[in-house]
């Protein structure tokens, strides 16, 4: 709880939106202590197409850019629900994981008024490694930035 | 041997002597009485005398004669030139010919022209006069001679092949009469100068001459003169012109012949509709184009037209309301027409008993047409009615032919009107539909049937009867309604009696006030108010003496219904009265007089009437609060305030003042409820009961915010409130849960369950529009509830994919193991976006169960 209140503050303090996604970022990576915590976004004005690297933290995602239209990253931006892949599998949401070393991953869309920004991925080495909690609480941090999920 | 004649012989010889003698001596008296006349005339300078015609041309050559003598003109003189013209014209002789070019050449060359091109032996002798004539520029004295009259070109061609210079000089002279000649003679003869010069006459300024080029000029380039042709009927102004090219454009160039309309100018538009034929389908078809163009002009020329055609006749005919594409389109065409004020095609409808035809013509009788096929319209479409009052077709036609009966029929028809009036008596609609219509100039039909209305207890339509009568001339009513009022008891019900009354009064008679007065007790208090306003727009000069009087009087019930119609600008002077009457024995008038004052608005007569807050009888108690609250403005409320938080008030007081408050309706009746309702909580039964009559969007809102912020006791009772108010608190609800975060969630999601409204919604899980079900696992989902989830997961079968979609995200949200196993099927569906979102709940599933 402790790290959500220090976000919660850090984020409200924040201006500027490519700030408060750093911020999401790291706070991500630190609470919820993923293998790999990477941002991917849409370039700016633009809602479809290819999703760029922003930042990561941990493990350098093999793919700077990532389709829209692949099965699973579409699913995430059209639900506009958070997705997660407990182990790796045969699945619509393999692509989740975003280097061969990983195993488990959490994935939620970046969504303002405007409309579709990004996608925030969490990765985790071993199968199993988090729970709906891991999930909720990355819903949590994403709202404090005002974006909705 | 003379002697050896017969004697007949004798006497006949005798008999034509004497007839020459007398012939010779007529003659010659003849030739002297003329002469005298003509020498007569001329000595004295007059104008000769009318001589017969018969004379003159007997003694033409006599008159040749005296002309020489006198040296004078005497043919022209006499008028005799006149009629060797019409001698030559009908025979055409050299005679004629020589008396004309010489005593009136300039007069008639052009008609000694025509003699001579229809009797070519005349030719040698006119072409010698002309040669030794010495006239200078014959050929245009021959034009202005004609001035424009048609004459055989192309024998004239072949007499002047000799002087084509001269005419070719002569088509570009400014006279017309000139240039015509010359264009008559030179379309026959083909010569490189002339063709040039013919070329350009297609834009001669004078019509005449613009006709002669269309009419008759050939050419080998035919699209040059088809080209000509078409500017012509397109551009000419000249109707006459546009006309003869465009019927030589179809005689001879049919095969040019392209125009497409919606390339013209609107001008061109106007020119083509004018000369489109009746015969053609194509351009019947432009007609109806130009008919549905936009452009008021086009649209008339256009109707008149295919009126013409009988395009607009069969259109109406044909209307069918089953083919609403082309029955709508046919009602905007003929709207078009009847706009432009051709109205003749609706005669068809006394032809035929087609529905369609029927409601049309119904449609546009209303304000236009002839009003003699008003009557025809209304049989039909009340025979139509009776068969079939259920088709909304028949429906709307009998609604319009009795519209338009009001509006524009005669007598004749209105009586039609007043027997379907009866007929349908009971019918409301017929009624509501009809009574504002009746037309005034109808009174003496009309009245017996609304006066036989207003007699029968069992009429429903009263209002619309009571606007009815009122719009009549008084006169006839005003008896009536007296008779009614007075009539002893039993001939009337109350009811009945009531009605006359209000009717009386609204009649504005200025007459009869004492019987309304008297007759206020037939009324309940408040539509006694109701003569509030009609005593305001005309109170009688009368009417504050009788009303004192009446006031004084001993019957409570006149009292208490005159002081409640008592007009806002007479109230003043009976302000005392008033006051006195607060203590009343009888409630009704302390009722009565509460509202009065309140109404008045003074604050000192205000806190009077407040004390009436404590009155005895609950209900004086109950309109003091209410008439504080809704006319006492805030004095009012502050007053009605005070006594609700006095501690020392009695509980039938504050319940009467909360049921006041009730119905006053009013915001700040509102306030000052859940002010009480929240700061003590006294009473809830009755707050509650109060509080359930303000169902206005923002103060269903407010009971929300309310339900949030208020004391645990409180909230069961504003839940019982937004319970009572049914769908109009479920509507709320249903907007605050939009709003998505709320703090008035919770509260919105029980409101709902606890109105029946989340079980409903599942039901409509099962409607046959695939539309309602999705609006329905939709909303469950908003509402979000165990109970919406559990009900939305009956839908997992449904066929739409967006509906299989949802109630998987509300299994996810479930997270029970029927839910799961649900899931499980799903896994399986033939939808690949439903299997997707399944396998993405199935993952969020089993992250839970980690937790």
């Amino acid at each position: 709880m402790h790290g959500i209140t220090e976000a919660g503050i850090a984020l409200a303090n924040t201006s500027s939106p490519a700030a408060a996604l750093k911020l999401l970022l790291h706070y991500c990576y630190s609470i919820l202590k993923p293998d790999l915590a990477a941002l991917y976004l849409f370039p700016v004005k633009k809602q479809s197409g290819s999703l760029k690297l922003d930042s990561f933290k941990g493990y350098e995602p093999e793919q700077k850019v990532l389709s829209a239209e692949e099965e699973g990253i579409r699913f995430i931006l059209d639900s506009r629900e958070s997705t997660c892949l407990l182990q790796k599998k045969e699945s619509p949401f393999s692509s989740l994981l975003l280097t061969p070393s990983m195993h488990s991953a959490i994935a939620a869309p970046l969504t303002t008024v405007s409309g579709r920004k990004g996608i925030l991925f969490l990765n985790y080495m071993h199968p199993y490694r988090f729970s709906f909690h891991h999930i909720e609480q990355m819903e949590n941090l994403i709202k404090l930035t005002g974006m909705e999920e | 041997m003379l002697h050896y004649l017969p004697l007949w012989l004798y006497l006949l010889d005798f008999a034509i002597l004497a007839v020459l003698l007398v012939f010779l001596f007529l003659t010659f008296g003849v030739k002297r009485r003329i002469h005298r006349k003509i020498k007569t005339a001329f000595e004295r300078g007059e104008s000769i005398p009318p001589l017969s015609k018969r004379m003159l041309l007997f003694y033409s050559d006599y008159m040749e004669k005296l002309s020489r003598t006198y040296g004078r003109n005497i043919p022209l003189l006499t008028g005799l030139d006149e009629l060797w013209l019409t001698k030559f014209k009908i025979r055409p002789t050299r005679r004629n010919m020589l008396r004309l070019l010489k005593y009136v050449p300039g007069k008639f060359l052009f008609d000694v022209l025509t003699g001579v091109l229809a009797q070519p032996r005349l030719t040698k002798e006119f072409t010698r006069w002309i040669e030794t004539s010495g006239e200078f520029m014959i050929l245009k004295r021959i034009a202005l001679s004609g001035n424009g009259r048609p004459f055989d070109g192309k024998k004239a061609a072949r007499f002047f092949k000799d002087d084509m210079d001269t005419l070719i000089e002569m088509a570009a002279d400014p006279l017309w009469q000139c240039r015509y000649f010359a264009f008559s003679i030179l379309v026959h003869e083909p010569s490189s100068r002339g063709d040039q010069v013919l070329k350009d006459a297609f834009h001669d300024s004078h019509r005449e001459n613009r006709q002669i080029l269309i009419n008759s000029y050939q050419s080998d380039d035919r699209t040059f003169v088809y080209r000509q042709l078409l500017d012509c009927f397109l551009n000419d102004p000249v109707f006459e012109v546009r006309k003869h090219a465009k019927i030589r454009i179809d005689r001879e160039f049919q095969d040019l012949y392209t125009v497409q309309p919606e390339d013209l100018s609107p001008v061109q538009k106007l020119h083509l509709i004018e000369l489109l034929h009746t015969g053609s389908s194509n351009d019947e078809n432009i007609g109806i184009s130009f008919l549905e163009s936009g452009n008021r002009e086009l649209e008339l020329y256009a109707s008149r037209y295919l009126s013409k055609t009988g395009t607009l006749s069969r259109l109406l005919k044909t209307a069918e309301p089953g083919d609403s594409e082309n029955f709508n389109r046919s009602h905007a065409l003929l709207k078009n027409a009847v706009l432009a004020n051709c109205t003749n095609f609706l005669k068809e409808i006394t032809q035929t008993e087609n529905p369609g035809s029927l409601l049309l013509a119904s449609r546009f009788l209303q304000d236009a047409g002839s009003r003699l096929l008003i009557t025809p319209l209304l049989e039909k479409a009340v025979i139509l009615y009776r068969e079939n009052h259920n088709s909304p077709v028949i429906r709307e036609l009998y609604t319009n032919a009795l519209l338009c009966a009001c509006r524009r029929g005669n007598d004749k028809v209105l009586l039609e009107v007043s027997r379907e009036l009866s007929e349908q008596k009971y019918s409301q609609e017929v009624q509501s539909l009809l009574l504002p219509e009746l037309p005034e100039r109808g009174d003496a039909i009309f009245i017996p049937v609304l006066l036989d209305f207003l007699k029968d207890p069992e009429y429903s339509s009263e209002e619309d009867l009571h606007n009815a009568l009122i719009r009549f001339p008084v006169s006839p009513l005003v008896p009536e309604m007296l008779t009614m009022i007075q009539s002893s008891s039993g001939t009337y019900p109350e009811a009945i009696k009531k009605r006359a009354l209000r009717i009386l009064g609204a009649l504005d008679t200025g007459c009869g006030l004492q019987h309304i007065l008297e007759n206020l007790p037939l009324l309940s208090l408040k539509e006694a108010k109701e003569f509030t306003g009609m005593f305001a727009h005309n109170t009688p000069e009368s009417f504050d003496e009788r009303a004192l009087l009446l006031l004084s009087s001993r019957d409570a019930a006149i009292r208490s219904r005159l002081i409640a119609a008592l007009p806002e600008d007479h109230k003043k002077q009976f302000v005392p009265v008033l006051l006195a009457a607060l203590q009343d024995s009888d409630p009704e008038v302390r009722k009565a007089c509460v509202w009065a004052l309140s109404d008045y608005g003074d604050s000192t007569v205000l806190k009077k009437c407040s004390l009436l807050l404590n009155d005895p009888v609950e209900a004086v108690r109950k309109e003091t609060a209410t008439a504080l609250c809704l006319s006492g403005g805030d004095s009012g409320i502050s007053l009605v305030e005070a006594v609700l938080f006095d501690t020392t008030s009695s509980v039938p007081v504050k319940k009467a003042i909360i049921s006041g408050l009730g119905k006053a309706g009013t915001p700040k009746a509102f306030t000052l409820l859940t002010k009480k309702l929240i700061k003590e909580c006294e009473l809830p039964t009755e707050l509650e009961a109060a509080l359930v009559t303000f169902d206005s969007d923002t103060q269903i809102g407010m009971l929300f915010k309310l339900l949030d912020s208020a004391p645990l006791p409180v909230q069961p009772i504003l839940q019982g409130v937004l319970e009572s108010l049914g769908p109009k608190a479920e509507k709320e609800a249903v907007k605050i849960l939009q709003q998505k975060t709320t703090v008035l969630r919770n509260h919105a999601t029980e409101v709902l369950e606890k109105s029946g409204f989340i079980n409903r919604t599942v039901r409509q899980l099962g409607h046959r529009d695939p539309a309602e079900r999705l609006a329905a696992a939709q909303m469950l989902s908003l509402i979000g509830t165990e109970k919406a989830y559990r009900g939305l997961i009956t839908a997992a079968k449904d066929p739409v994919e967006k509906i299989r979609i949802t109630v998987i995200k509300a299994v996810e949200h479930l997270n029970t193991r029927e839910g799961k196993e649900l899931l499980e099927e799903l896994k399986n569906d033939p939808n690949r976006n439903v299997r997707r979102y399944t396998l993405w709940a199935l993952e969020r599933a089993e992250a839970k169960e980690m937790d």
